[in-house]
């Protein structure tokens, strides 16, 4: 597994989860800020028809569980952003013992998300991709011939600052992966540690939370709507790392 | 035929080194997840934690598919349909009794084995798992020396007079063990209750009660032919928790031992010693 890694193990350990159509280095404007207080990584996460590895959110689950155990680290704060948040919710549950606070950031787990596609019509709007995300071979094949205008469609209504990168792109998977997840009439799993919900005001792709959606899901409930699209941890790195940190301080 | 052989061409020696592989990779998956195991996972996470670390192995079918019990279901409490015996939502907590029991098919040869921890420490499972290293010496003996009638009563006798209880009499035909085969690795989506179609099918066709030690069939009529794979799981019970192992012996004219000596008490001293690694 490819990571990006900022700041000295021996400081809080801050473990960072990236969405699509992201890679690792993605959260660097962001580790940047935090590098100093901070011990950030950020590993790289692909799906099971790039990696070549078992399918599914528990099979990317366990590859984050084996890459904290083998970087050695005991305690941490976990952040997930966008198809992030999934993976970040499933490591929380798993990991009780080690995640200090989860930090989900424009994202939503399988089942929140589509409970939220089934009551908000405005979210089925947002979301009109999804159900093209899970045709075989056609998200591959619109980022084959429609790059370009995906990733202008991503930086315009998403307001993603920065170039998204075709390696990115590819990681179409992981829509398909996580859909599996999917089980109706399943309660929404718990987690034992505090949860932080920081959103973008203006985020085009996932509705803000409500508070009533996560209740009762965390012993400890905060929330943090901040100017910003979808990626408003990139379009402020510097007040989102302020943010953080007084959150930590906190928790 | 439905199942094909794929290894004609191989030798008896060439033959055990393929169990023991299968064996050594069923033994390496549940290393692994049981050192990153830790309180809260469900079974059900835990059985799909042990398929993800089966298949990226290169495992692409299953005698079984990975059975998981925690608690009080390691000795079969309230279990009583097949069905109960898949992975539920239990979580684990940290002071409670833990099994995994996997039997994938490692290149055509299918393995059975089963592993007894606690995250925990726990005197109690300790004296078990003392017990069942002694037996786990034995066995090749019994097996050796007595017939059919006498290893089941035997090893019951055994765990009864130590004082616990008999919990593979609860398995499905109350096996001590059954008998290990090459299968087709095809069609994996094909199983019922987690067992492959390669299980339902090499059983039938071979008779089923051959395949078993079971005291369930007429002992006293059968023509027992010991010789072959067998994968064997004495399984015990407390008054909290069940404890086994579960590993390939190999009897061959008469003579019997372990296809991998020790594999089970050396991948429970590298968990601990893992386990001990990531908590100090």
């Amino acid at each position: 597994m490819d990571w990006l890694e900022q700041g000295k193990p021996d400081k809080t350990a801050l473990l960072f989860l990236h969405g699509f159509p992201d890679v690792a280095e993605t959260w660097f404007p962001l580790t940047e800020q935090l590098k100093n207080d901070f011990y950030c990584l950020c590993p790289e996460i692909l799906p099971a028809d790039i990696s070549g590895k078992s399918a599914g959110l528990q099979a990317r689950a366990f590859e984050i569980i084996k890459f904290i155990s083998d970087k050695n680290v005991k305690k941490f704060h976990l952040v997930g952003h966008d198809l992030g948040a999934p993976l970040a919710w499933r490591v929380a549950e798993l990991m009780q013992g080690q995640c200090l606070s989860l930090t989900i950031m424009g994202g939503l787990t399988v089942q929140q998300m589509a409970k939220r596609l089934l009551e908000k019509p405005r979210q089925r709007k947002m979301s009109w991709y999804l159900p093209l995300m899970q045709m075989p071979a056609l998200p591959e094949l619109a980022s084959r011939f429609l790059g370009p205008r995906i990733e202008k469609y991503i930086q315009t209504k998403g307001r993603h600052p920065h170039q998204v990168t075709k390696d990115g792109l590819a990681r179409f998977g992981l829509y398909r992966e996580y859909a599996k997840e999917l089980s109706f009439g399943k309660a929404q799993e718990k987690i034992s540690c505090p949860l932080n919900l920081m959103w973008g005001l203006e985020d085009a792709f996932v509705l803000p939370p409500n508070k009533k959606e996560f209740e009762g899901v965390s012993p400890k409930l905060s929330m943090q709507i901040l100017e910003g699209g979808h990626w408003f941890y990139l379009e402020d790195p510097k007040g989102v790392a302020q943010c953080l940190r007084q959150y930590y301080q906190m928790t | 035929m439905l199942e094909t052989v794929l290894s004609n061409d191989l030798n008896q020696n060439e033959k055990r080194q393929m169990y023991s592989k299968a064996q050594t990779t069923a033994f390496q998956a549940v290393e692994e997840v049981a050192s990153l195991l830790q309180p809260g996972w469900t079974e059900i996470q835990t059985a799909q934690t042990l398929d993800v670390v089966l298949r990226d192995s290169g495992v692409k079918s299953y005698f079984h598919k990975p059975f998981v019990w925690f608690g009080d279901r390691t000795k079969f409490q309230h279990v009583g349909k097949y069905k109960e015996f898949m992975p539920t939502d239990r979580k684990l907590k940290a002071n409670e009794v833990f099994i995994l029991d996997v039997a994938p098919i490692v290149e055509g040869f299918a393995c059975d084995i089963g592993y007894t921890d606690c995250l925990e420490e726990n005197p109690s499972l300790d004296e078990a798992q003392e017990f069942l290293k002694q037996l786990y010496r034995d066995i090749p003996k019994i097996f050796e020396t007595s017939n059919e009638a006498e290893v089941l009563q035997v090893v019951e006798s055994r765990i009864l007079k130590a004082g616990y209880e008999n919990i593979h009499k609860k398995y499905p035909l109350s096996v001590l063990g059954h008998r290990v085969h090459e299968h087709s690795e095809k069609a994996p989506f094909l199983n019922q209750y987690g067992f492959g179609w390669q299980s339902y099918w090499g059983f039938l066709k071979r008779g089923v009660l051959p395949e078993v030690l079971s005291p369930l069939k007429n002992i006293g009529k059968s023509n027992f032919v010991k010789d072959g794979m067998w994968a064997i799981e004495p399984h015990l019970g407390t008054k909290d928790f069940g404890a086994k192992f579960e590993e390939i012996l190999i009897i061959e004219n008469g003579k019997a031992s372990w296809i991998n000596r020790g594999e089970y008490h050396e991948t429970q001293t590298r968990v601990h010693h893992r386990r001990s690694l990531r908590n100090r």
